[in-house]
């Protein structure tokens, strides 16, 4: 069971290579780089107990795509301090847009996740992330399909008040939906 | 010149930080009658250094005395006796400047004489150069003065890249991306640094090399492209991805950005801010397992799993670290209720040992934290009534001193090595 999974995650991670691969050709100008010795084939750290499969993120940029209305009464699901989960308070907000892209199946999103400006701009670039994929994985469990989500974090960095007090941190703490008209 | 240069470098840099202090324990210092030094500083005279009153003469002189007094390492003064003398002459004009000057230390038993010119465009490069090797000749140490600092400058919603000279002076805007910038990191040993921008509309990471200065896209895969560090070796870089579905530190080809290997897989965590060891063996990184966000060691070619850096009581969050070519690893704690600056030698055991405090406990913030070359001082932000601003510490006691004071946010700063120059 564990091989199977274990080459389920090998094929999904070549076939994202092979998408991506065609985007991310950097062609580094610098000829005076050397090369090392042998790579070192570690233990990868994880902290899965039960071993689940990656869920990539899909490689066409969605924001490339025509703008789309979302549902009426859209909201930007908020977030305790320091925490990426999404709060059980907030999971309507969830349910609304799962509903929506449900009825409106060729509509893709890009789920944007902030921070509040307490910490470090590099970590709170990490954990706007991760908030933009907890907000994915909870529209995952609602039937959304993956290949319909991307994620963007901008951490601290564009904070929906500018404020610096409690309510200003907490109108940061934030992920946000954006919708597109997929072809 | 250079070769020896290395050499003092290499042997100088294998000494421990905090045993010998080399500007005090070890002399000599003398100490001249009537001059009063303050301990681990040589007093050095310009009594007899004269520069003509021209424009780009006393800019010389001005750049070269101030380069002195920063490195914390000597002692201006205008008296005639001190325990070093500098002496000779500096024209300046329109051609810009012609020195001859000789410094002479030791109760006169050690000279040196050096001819120096310059354009009226490197000036300040020539003055800096002077003051390195001033300090390298009579100390011993590493110097920092023709070295440069990145950062990312916010005014308004944009943010971009800029850089300035290690004394504060020439602040310069390096990106016109428009949109958003982020952790600019020097790529060891090279005229070339790393950032992330949005400028594409998604957070990608570029490489810009400084010789042409071209900009490369390295590595944009969907969802996070992030705190691209290059190893010492030049090969590979160490990277925070997202794109399988969890944030995670990655390494990738620093020519390509092809993935070479994924060394986290944490659903549940988050991890930022790589660093690499001197060696390019190791990283440093911060990992929020075990509930809060900490440092972790990972080597590389073992296999073993992470290790924590701190254990101690008072610091619980630990982040923002930068492991310095002098083995040690400067990094940003939370204590009391404030972020401050802190350094640790990896080397020890965590659990006994207590990372030593650098910045001041003035109820500000002190954040981000980068090594200069010489081993010694330290680049910060530091924020004041939520106002950021560039901060250099010492880590041998001298008082912090504010990088330059402009209209702005100014954070994120990157310390370079020493032979890096920027565009003109």
């Amino acid at each position: 069971m564990k091989a199977l999974k274990e080459f389920a995650l090998a094929a999904s991670l070549l076939c994202a290579f092979a998408v991506v691969g065609c985007r991310n050709t950097g062609t580094h100008t610098d000829t005076g780089l050397g090369f090392d010795d042998t790579i070192s084939g570690n233990g990868v750290i994880t902290d899965d107990l039960l071993g689940y499969n990656d869920t990539p993120l899909p490689t066409d940029r969605f924001d490339e795509l025509p703008p789309a209305a979302g549902p009426a009464d859209v909201a930007p699901v908020y977030f305790a301090f320091g925490k990426p989960d999404v709060p059980a308070m907030e999971m309507s907000k969830v349910d609304l847009v799962a509903q929506f892209l449900t009825a409106n199946p060729d509509i893709v999103i890009v789920i944007e996740g902030h921070c509040d400006e307490r910490g470090t701009n590099e970590f709170n670039l990490s954990l706007g992330e991760y908030r933009a994929q907890s907000v994915r994985d909870a529209l995952m469990a609602r039937g959304v399909s993956t290949s319909r989500m991307q994620t963007i974090s901008y951490g601290e960095e564009r904070p929906a008040d500018p404020g610096h007090n409690e309510s200003a941190w907490a109108a940061n703490r934030r992920a946000e939906f954006s919708f597109y008209q997929n072809r | 010149m250079r070769f020896s240069l290395r050499l003092l470098s290499a042997l100088l840099l294998a000494a421990p930080l905090f045993a010998a202090l080399p500007a005090r324990a070890q002399g000599p210092v003398i100490t001249v009658s009537g001059v009063a030094e303050e301990a681990g500083k040589h007093s050095i005279s310009f009594f007899a250094l004269r520069a003509d009153p021209s424009a780009a003469a006393q800019e010389f002189l001005s750049v070269l005395r101030n380069d002195l007094l920063i490195s914390g390492y000597f002692q201006p003064t205008d008296q005639e006796q001190a325990a070093v003398l500098l002496s000779g002459s500096i024209r300046g004009g329109d051609f810009g400047i012609s020195a001859q000057i000789s410094a002479s230390w030791l109760a006169n038993t050690r000279t040196r004489a050096w001819t120096q010119t310059a354009q009226p465009t490197t000036i300040r490069d020539a003055a800096h150069a002077l003051a390195d090797t001033l300090v390298r000749e009579i100390t011993g140490q590493e110097p920092m003065a023709s070295s440069k600092i990145l950062f990312v400058g916010r005014r308004g919603t944009s943010s971009e890249i800029y850089a300035c000279d290690a004394d504060g002076a020439r602040l310069r805007q390096l990106t016109s991306d428009r949109k958003l910038c982020l952790s600019p990191n020097w790529v060891p040993g090279k005229n070339a640094f790393t950032y992330t921008s949005w400028l594409s509309g998604v957070p990608a990471a570029y490489m810009v090399n400084l010789e042409n200065n071209r900009r490369s896209l390295l590595s944009s895969k969907p969802g996070m492209n992030q705190g691209t560090v290059v190893s010492p070796h030049g090969n590979r870089a160490a990277i925070i991805l997202s794109y399988a579905g969890s944030v995670d530190l990655y390494l990738i080809d620093a020519g390509n950005g092809r993935v070479l290997e994924r060394l986290t897989r944490t659903k549940k965590h988050n991890e930022a801010s790589p660093s690499w060891s001197p060696d390019g063996r190791s990283l440093v990184y911060v990992t929020d397992v075990g509930g809060v966000p900490r440092c972790h060691l990972l080597d590389l070619a073992s296999g073993a799993p992470p290790k924590r850096l701190v254990y101690a009581y008072d610091i619980r969050e630990n982040i923002a670290p930068e492991w310095g070519k002098n083995g040690k690893i400067t990094f940003c704690g939370r204590s009391g209720g404030r972020y401050r600056v802190y350094v640790t030698d990896p080397a020890s055991d965590p659990r006994v040992t207590i990372p030593t405090l650098v910045s001041p406990n003035d109820g500000c913030d002190y954040e981000d934290p980068s090594w200069a070359p010489d081993g010694r001082h330290i680049v910060c932000t530091r924020t004041s009534g939520f106002r950021r601003t560039l901060v250099v510490l010492d880590t041998l006691g001298n008082p912090p001193r504010s990088l330059f004071s402009s209209a702005g946010e100014w954070y994120l700063p990157s310390w370079s090595h020493n032979e890096v120059a920027l565009p003109r």
